[in-house]
């Protein structure tokens, strides 16, 4: 009955949930130090706010942690829980607009995007870098939400295609197309920085 | 028609790495004499070079413990049904109210000093005015102060989602709604209810 290890090996993610699924918290725990950071990387890329950036990730591991009898493992762990944050993500965007058009210029606590980043920034880091981040990020952010999530999961998160189709649950022919457009768009709009780029 | 065109359909997988065997063959066998399909082929990997160079960012300090909090929250309330509030909108005082209020709160959570149930409300009601006057900033300035300190209160101090401690020194049930950000909004209308109607 002892398990099977013959190396030092890690958890795998399937395993960890499974382990989660029977009572162990420290799984839990595990699987968010996994996570988080990379679920954040793809929601602040998403939303552009690390505030709604950060609500949406809290909320996706709630989920994970309120549904996790809903986990079956004929499903990788990663595609399930991307799948969880995508979704979040856009609702908070149609959150947004909702919260945009009921104007919220008379309604002072509600929520606004505000940028906390200046704050945790490092001083030395260079105005040139910072600048062509906003310049990249204002563009992505400019996309229609679904060419935006493909090319955040394929060029960002560094995803493969089947990866991207199993999340979005659209075909890979789908997930190519969209991100030749979605990388057309951005080639026009970010043709000066490419253009010094090497 | 541009005769190229099909090969450079292929171009974004190709550079992915995701063309099948044949595909690649073709496109490459291309690609040495098309001086086009180069070029577009570098600008493809260029711009993926770009996309890869966005430094990346992590969760805050408190994100673990928050969470923590959150699923304790959940835990204790599971079952229960949550009644939604209806909106409603605080006149202009109200809101610098609140701003200040919230403001002194997170100060006071800020300071480590945990409060005693009821006594951030009636501490912060006291000092609204004081505090609005104090400021002498906008309600939107203010407003991003009490996020950013909120949003960094150290929840371990707490022992708990700080917008909870702040229902629950209000002597009101606690926030069990999923969402962060409706538990802080939850937090400014009942701060702002126990203001307006000053029953303190």
């Amino acid at each position: 009955m002892t398990p099977k290890r013959t190396k030092e090996l890690e958890p795998s993610d399937e395993e960890l949930i499974e382990r989660f699924q029977k009572g162990d918290r420290e799984a839990f725990e595990k699987i968010v130090e996994r996570y988080k950071d990379q679920l954040l990387n793809f929601a602040y890329r998403f939303l552009g706010s690390r505030q709604e950036a950060e609500d949406v990730v809290q909320d996706t591991f709630l989920r994970v942690y309120r549904n996790r009898k809903a986990y079956r493992r004929v499903a990788r762990f990663s595609t399930w829980i991307y799948t969880i944050a995508g979704n979040l993500a856009k609702t908070e965007l149609r959150k947004r607009k909702r919260r945009k058009l009921f104007s919220i210029s008379d309604l002072g606590f509600e929520e606004k995007d505000y940028e906390i980043s200046d704050l945790s920034h490092n001083p030395e880091d260079d105005v040139e870098g910072t600048l062509k981040e906003e310049i990249i990020q204002s563009e992505i952010e400019k996309l229609p939400p679904k060419f935006r999530e493909v090319i955040i999961l394929r060029d960002v998160q560094g995803l493969s295609y089947e990866e991207i189709a199993l999340i979005l649950k659209i075909p890979i022919g789908t997930v190519k197309s969209r991100v030749n457009r979605a990388r057309l768009r951005l080639q026009k709009r970010l043709k000066h920085l490419l253009e010094t780029e090497k | 028609m541009n005769p190229c065109e099909r090969y450079q359909q292929l171009i974004p997988a190709y550079v992915d790495g995701e063309t099948t065997a044949e595909e690649k063959a073709i496109l490459e066998a291309h690609l040495k004499h098309c001086a086009e399909c180069r070029a577009v082929e570098s600008r493809v990997r260029r711009l993926r070079r770009l996309l890869q160079s966005l430094p990346a960012v992590s969760t805050s300090p408190e994100f673990g413990a928050i969470l923590r909090a959150r699923i304790r929250l959940e835990n204790r309330n599971a079952g229960h049904i949550i009644p939604s509030f209806p909106t409603w909108r605080v006149p202009a005082f109200g809101l610098a109210a609140v701003a200040a209020a919230l403001l002194l709160i997170a100060v006071i959570w800020n300071s480590g000093r945990i409060p005693q149930r009821g006594a951030v409300a009636v501490t912060s009601v006291y000092k609204t005015a004081e505090m609005a006057t104090m400021l002498k900033a906008p309600v939107d300035t203010v407003m991003r102060r009490v996020h950013y300190v909120l949003d960094r209160v150290p929840a371990q101090t707490l022992g708990t989602a700080p917008a909870v401690v702040a229902s629950r020194s209000l002597g009101t049930r606690a926030v069990a709604d999923s969402s962060a950000r409706s538990a802080r909004q939850e937090t400014y209308r009942l701060v702002a209810e126990r203001i307006r109607r000053a029953s303190f």
